[in-house]
This record gives structure tokens, C-alpha cells and sequence, in this order.
């Protein structure tokens, strides 16, 4: 279990994240946040990269601060938009990774010949990185992030980047990585969590803003979420911060999100970037 | 670790560019100091003169002198070389005579130093005349050129940008490409790996020193075509007064070995500055400041110099001479590295 209690981070005098309380048991946490919300940074406190001005980070009970480098077993990181090293062959480089991880030549060497099978790169074993793609470096990273067997697995923006086909695999790959462990999923693409994620954390400027399942932050918002068709001036004067969806259509507006002022909107069932929405208004 | 922290540096393609110029870059510029010796050594008399030159080398006999000067005489085949072969010889005939001279002149300085009670001096005087007794030049070997191999010293500077090079790849990228969220959060990566990296730094620095050296030495045995290197360096002109009794070959070793120590100090310098200093900028400029100021007290690049020089110290009765005092003061790299691998153990990287 990863504890963070009441952290507060600054770089420098400027704080970025305020009070951060978090619980993490085994699951998929969807870690979600606009631009520049703190997400990255309050996973740099979960890694140890940064650490609290005030507050703690435990794993299992004990401050990660005074387990010092045996925290690292339980981890795999995949931060965003990973260059890797683009001179190494993806076998070399998973080898590379295995050895800064401490683990000894006996326990790596099927494992990395397994995960380059279970990420789809076991024919990609002697190309160079810098030849990959984006979609098959995230992937290769994903492997790497698992050599260790980690309890905790944190990705970071995984799918930014990638087109549909690799976003679909790299779902499929998650929910098979998800029975025994805990897996931070840190992203603002709503749909990549939406069916994967049990749990979801919303991230606004430095601050928790809920934590729940995402079926209760659905049900929250339920009879809130509206639809309308409403005319080109009528679109321009509305709030658009209230809107979540809008369609241009033969003159007119179809427009979705919490749309109060137009009395002939109809209720429609939300969904999980509705909550989204919501927590940022 | 080693292993892959090497290839990264092996494999970059900047390096590999850079190695090829400054290759090709090294030789250009040894040709071009050299030219003269080339133009020396173009003649179709001085290819005739080599032919006798292999007849010639090696112990001074009268025969071989009664050979140049037969040669001397015929100057259409054998132009001027053979005339300074001769004085080349006459001048080795005369050093045991010279050498016997500073002898003499050294105890005769112990002596008045003794009566007026300065030890210090006394002991060095004693120093000088025993470094200089028994020493007595029979052969006759082309020299010409070793004193240039050891006063050539720009690869020394290709050497640090390859240091510098290759920090920058084993640290710098890491930090500019993000790998070192995934590289920290290890369980070596914050310690261990800074050891092997900073190995890996070193094995590069050994190893181009090493190669461009080599490199060095062959160029100018090409162009010098110097031989006798088991002979003793006071056979060598340019150090007839050197306090070094050792053969040429080891004094080339003595300055390959210092200018390894040299640039292993520059590495760790730059190292040190790269880790602690979060800035590359200002970690660059204070190595670079480090660097020069360090330069002063530990002179292991002009190593000529050192061989050329007539000091002597006494320190605790021991008697050092500044080459001694060098490859002394050349272990402070070595102890450094020692002292940076125990910081880099307690070291926890913090952003």
C-alpha cells in the first residue's frame, strides 16, 4: 500500500502541490489533470524524485525516504515521452535496464525475452531504438518498467502520441498488468482510463480534487449533463467552459455539458470527461 | 554496467565524427610543425646516407668513423649528413669528458658548501655528482625527433573534449532527455551507477591517451626516423643534462603515464562539477576554472620540460628530482578518484 500524507511540494518558494492525501491499493488509478496540474510532479514525489516540504510518502507504513534504495524494487516507471537511448538494440537496452535495477544475469535474461513477446517487439529484439516508432518506444518502455516485477507501476502520459491501433494495444496491455499490483495511469486523454480505470484522481492546479471509483464520480453528476441544439448566436454568447462536446451541424449547434441556461436541453447519461468538466468549473 | 555505459559513448555518432577529424586534424598538424624535418628527409641523398646510416649505427668504432668521413667527402651521393653524423659522434665521445666536468665541478661546490656549513647544498651537490658519474654515450643512434615527441602535446587537448564529450552522453543527456526519471528510480541509478559511469569515463580517457599517443609516436617516427630508444635520454641531445638516467623508452612511458594522470584528474574535475552542479553551463565553466588552477601545481602535460630540468630537492634526506616529485604529486588523481567514488556512494540525487 502507498501512503501519501498531507505532502506539500514547492520548487523553489513557488508551491505546486497543496495537501496531497492519496491511498493506493492494488488497481488501476486513472491520475487525471489538465496541462501543468501537477501530475508529473506529484509523481515525482510518489518515485522519490522530489521530495515533500512538508509530509510523507510511506510505502507499506515506512517513509520511502528511510528505505532508501530497496523502494526501487517495488517500482516501475514509465515517465513521459521516453527517449530512451537510441544507439542500443531494444534487447541490449531492456539488459541495460535489468542491470541498473539489480537484478543478476540468471533472472533476467527469459524475463527480458519474455516481455519484448508480451509488449509485441520480440521481432523488433535487434533494431536499434532510434528506428522505433513512438508507439513501440512507449511499449519497450512499458517494458522496462516491468523487469523488476514491480508492485507499484506508474506511467506517466503513456499514450500521448500514439494513434488509435497503438493506443488500443497499449489498453489491453494495462489490463493485463493489473490483478497484483498497483498501476498509476497518468494522463488528461480521458478515454484511455475511462474503461480501464477503477479508481480515478482528479489533479487541479496542485490540488486533490476528488478521489473515488469513476462509477460514483459518474453518478455524482447524474441529471447535470444535458444536450442541445442551439443556434450559431446562441453558441457564441453560452459559456463554453460549461461545454464538453460540440458538433456544427446545417446552421446549428448539438452541444453536451452543463447547460442549465437552455431550457430545452435534454438530460443525457454522463461520462467520465463530463466529470472532468465538472471538477474544473 | 561497464559494459553498456561504454557503448554509449562508442556508439554516438558525434564522437566518431569527431574522433575521424581530429585524427585526421593530429597528423595535419604534426606534418605541418614538421616540415622542415619532411623536406630534410626527401632527398635522394639522404635515402643514400640511410643505406650507410644501417652500416654506421650502434657502437662507435673508428672503422664506422673512418667510413663517414669517406662518405663526408662524397657529397653528390651522400650530401651533408654524413658531416653530421660525425659531429653527432665527436660530441657523444666528448660527454663522458663533460660529464666527468660537472663531476668535478659538483665536488668541488660540496666541498666549499661543506666548509661553510650549508648541508642542504652539500647534499645536493653530492646528488648532482652522483647522478652524473659513469655516464658515457658509446653508440651512435638518430635522436633527432624524440625531443619533439615529447614537447608535442595538442592530443592532450582532443583528449579533454572527448572527456568532455562523453560526460556530457553519459550525464548531460540524461538529464535533457528525461532518462533520468527512469534511470533514478533504480536501485543503482542514483549510486552504484555514477561509479560505473564515472569508470567508463575513465577507461575512455586510458584509452584515447593511450591511442592518440601511439598515433603520435608513430607519425614521428615516420617523419624523424629516430632510433636507440634503449639508450640512455641524456644520449639525446636536447637532454645531454638531464637528471633522469633511465632510457628513452622509459621516459616516454613516464610521460604517457603523467599525462594519463593528468587528464584522469581533468575527468574527475569535470565529473565532480557535472554531478554537484545542476546548471551545465556553470558546471562546465567552474571544471574549466578548476582545471587551470589546478594545472599550475600539477604540470603533468609539459612533461619536457621536467626532463630538461637540473632541480633537485632534499626533503626529509631524501633526494627528489622533479620527476620524482611528478609522478608523486600524479598519484593526487588517483587518490581523488578514491575520495569522489566513497562522495558518489553517499551521494542522493535531488532535483
Amino acid at each position: 500500500m502507498l501512503n501519501v500524507n498531507n505532502a506539500d511540494v514547492f520548487y523553489g518558494k513557488h508551491q505546486v502541490l497543496y495537501d496531497i492525501n492519496i491511498e493506493l491499493e492494488a488497481g488501476i488509478y486513472g491520475l487525471i489533470g489538465e496541462n501543468g496540474a501537477g501530475k508529473t510532479t506529484l509523481i515525482g514525489l510518489i518515485t522519490g524524485l522530489l521530495r515533500p516540504k512538508n509530509g510523507s510518502v510511506t510505502w507499506n507504513g515506512k517513509d520511502i525516504n528511510k528505505l532508501g534504495n530497496s523502494y526501487y524494487d517495488n517500482i516501475g516507471y514509465l515517465p513521459q515521452f521516453p527517449t530512451l537511448y537510441s544507439d542500443f538494440y531494444s534487447k541490449d537496452f531492456l539488459e541495460y535496464m535489468a542491470l541498473i535495477k539489480g537484478m543478476k544475469k540468471k533472472e533476467y535474461k527469459e524475463r527480458v525475452d519474455m516481455l519484448l513477446e508480451f509488449v509485441g517487439l520480440s521481432d523488433e529484439k535487434h533494431k536499434k531504438i532510434g528506428a522505433f516508432s513512438g508507439g513501440m518506444r512507449q511499449r519497450l518502455g512499458i517494458a522496462q518498467a516491468l523487469l523488476n516485477e514491480p508492485k507499484l507501476l506508474i506511467l506517466d502520459e503513456p499514450t500521448a502520441g500514439l494513434d488509435p491501433s497503438e493506443r488500443i494495444r497499449f489498453r489491453n496491455i494495462l489490463t493485463d498488468l493489473s490483478k497484483d499490483k498497483i498501476v498509476l495511469l497518468a494522463t488528461h486523454i480521458i478515454p484511455d482510463i475511462e474503461n480501464v480505470a477503477k479508481n480515478i484522481i482528479f489533479l487541479h492546479r496542485g490540488k486533490i480534487l476528488a478521489i473515488d471509483t469513476s462509477d460514483n464520480l459518474i453518478n455524482n453528476i447524474n441529471g447535470k449533463v444535458k444536450e442541445a441544439v442551439i443556434s450559431e448566436d446562441e453558441y457564441h454568447r453560452i459559456n463554453r467552459q460549461r461545454i464538453s462536446n460540440a458538433i456544427y451541424e446545417d446552421g446549428s449547434y448539438k452541444v453536451r455539458g452543463f447547460l442549465d441556461n437552455i431550457t430545452d436541453a435534454i438530460i443525457v447519461e454522463p461520462g467520465l470527461e463530463d466529470v472532468f468538466l465538472y471538477y474544473m468549473l | 554496467m561497464i559494459r553498456y555505459e561504454l557503448k554509449k559513448i562508442v556508439n554516438n555518432k558525434f564522437i566518431v565524427v569527431f574522433l575521424v577529424l581530429f585524427f585526421c586534424l593530429d597528423i595535419f598538424v604534426m606534418i605541418s610543425k614538421n616540415i622542415g624535418q619532411i623536406n630534410y628527409i626527401s632527398s635522394k641523398q639522404y635515402d643514400n646516407y640511410r643505406r650507410l646510416y644501417n652500416d654506421i649505427r650502434g657502437d662507435i668504432t673508428s672503422e664506422k668513423v673512418k667510413t663517414l668521413q669517406e662518405a663526408k667527402l662524397n657529397m653528390e651521393v651522400y650530401g651533408l649528413y654524413p658531416e653530421v653524423a660525425i659531429n653527432t659522434i665527436n660530441n657523444n665521445r666528448d660527454y663522458e669528458k663533460r660529464a666527468k666536468d660537472v663531476v668535478d665541478m659538483a665536488l668541488d661546490n660540496a666541498y666549499t658548501y661543506n666548509l661553510i656549513n650549508q648541508q642542504n647544498r652539500y647534499i645536493n651537490s653530492i646528488c648532482i655528482a652522483n647522478i652524473f658519474r659513469d655516464r658515457h654515450i658509446d653508440c651512435y643512434y638518430e635522436t633527432d625527433g624524440i625531443d619533439e615527441y615529447l614537447k608535442y602535446d595538442y592530443s592532450t587537448i582532443i583528449v579533454i573534449i572527448i572527456i568532455i564529450m562523453s560526460i556530457n552522453i553519459l550525464w548531460i543527456n540524461d538529464r535533457k532527455t528525461e532518462m533520468y526519471r527512469i534511470v533514478n528510480t533504480t536501485y543503482y541509478g542514483k549510486n552504484r551507477l555514477n561509479v560505473i559511469k564515472v569508470i567508463s569515463v575513465l577507461i575512455i580517457t586510458v584509452i584515447s591517451e593511450i591511442f592518440f599517443r601511439i598515433l603520435e609516436l608513430i607519425t614521428f617516427y615516420i617523419i624523424y626516423r629516430f632510433d636507440g630508444i634503449s639508450q640512455p635520454l641524456y644520449s639525446v641531445k636536447e637532454y645531454a643534462d638531464t637528471l633522469y638516467n633511465g632510457s628513452i623508452i622509459s621516459a616516454m612511458l613516464i610521460d604517457l603515464l603523467l599525462k594519463i594522470l593528468g587528464c584522469i584528474m581533468v575527468s574527475l574535475i569535470v565529473a565532480i562539477c557535472v554531478l554537484l552542479v545542476r546548471n551545465t553551463i556553470l558546471a562546465y565553466g567552474l571544471a574549466f576554472i578548476l582545471s587551470i588552477v589546478l594545472r599550475y601545481p600539477v604540470k603533468s602535460f609539459d612533461n619536457y620540460r621536467m626532463f630538461r630540468s637540473r632541480n633537485v630537492y632534499i626533503i626529509k634526506d631524501y633526494l627528489f628530482t622533479d620527476i620524482s616529485i611528478m609522478i608523486l604529486i600524479g598519484i593526487i588523481p588517483l587518490v581523488s578518484m578514491l575520495m569522489l567514488l566513497v562522495i558518489l556512494r553517499c551521494y542522493k540525487s535531488v532535483i
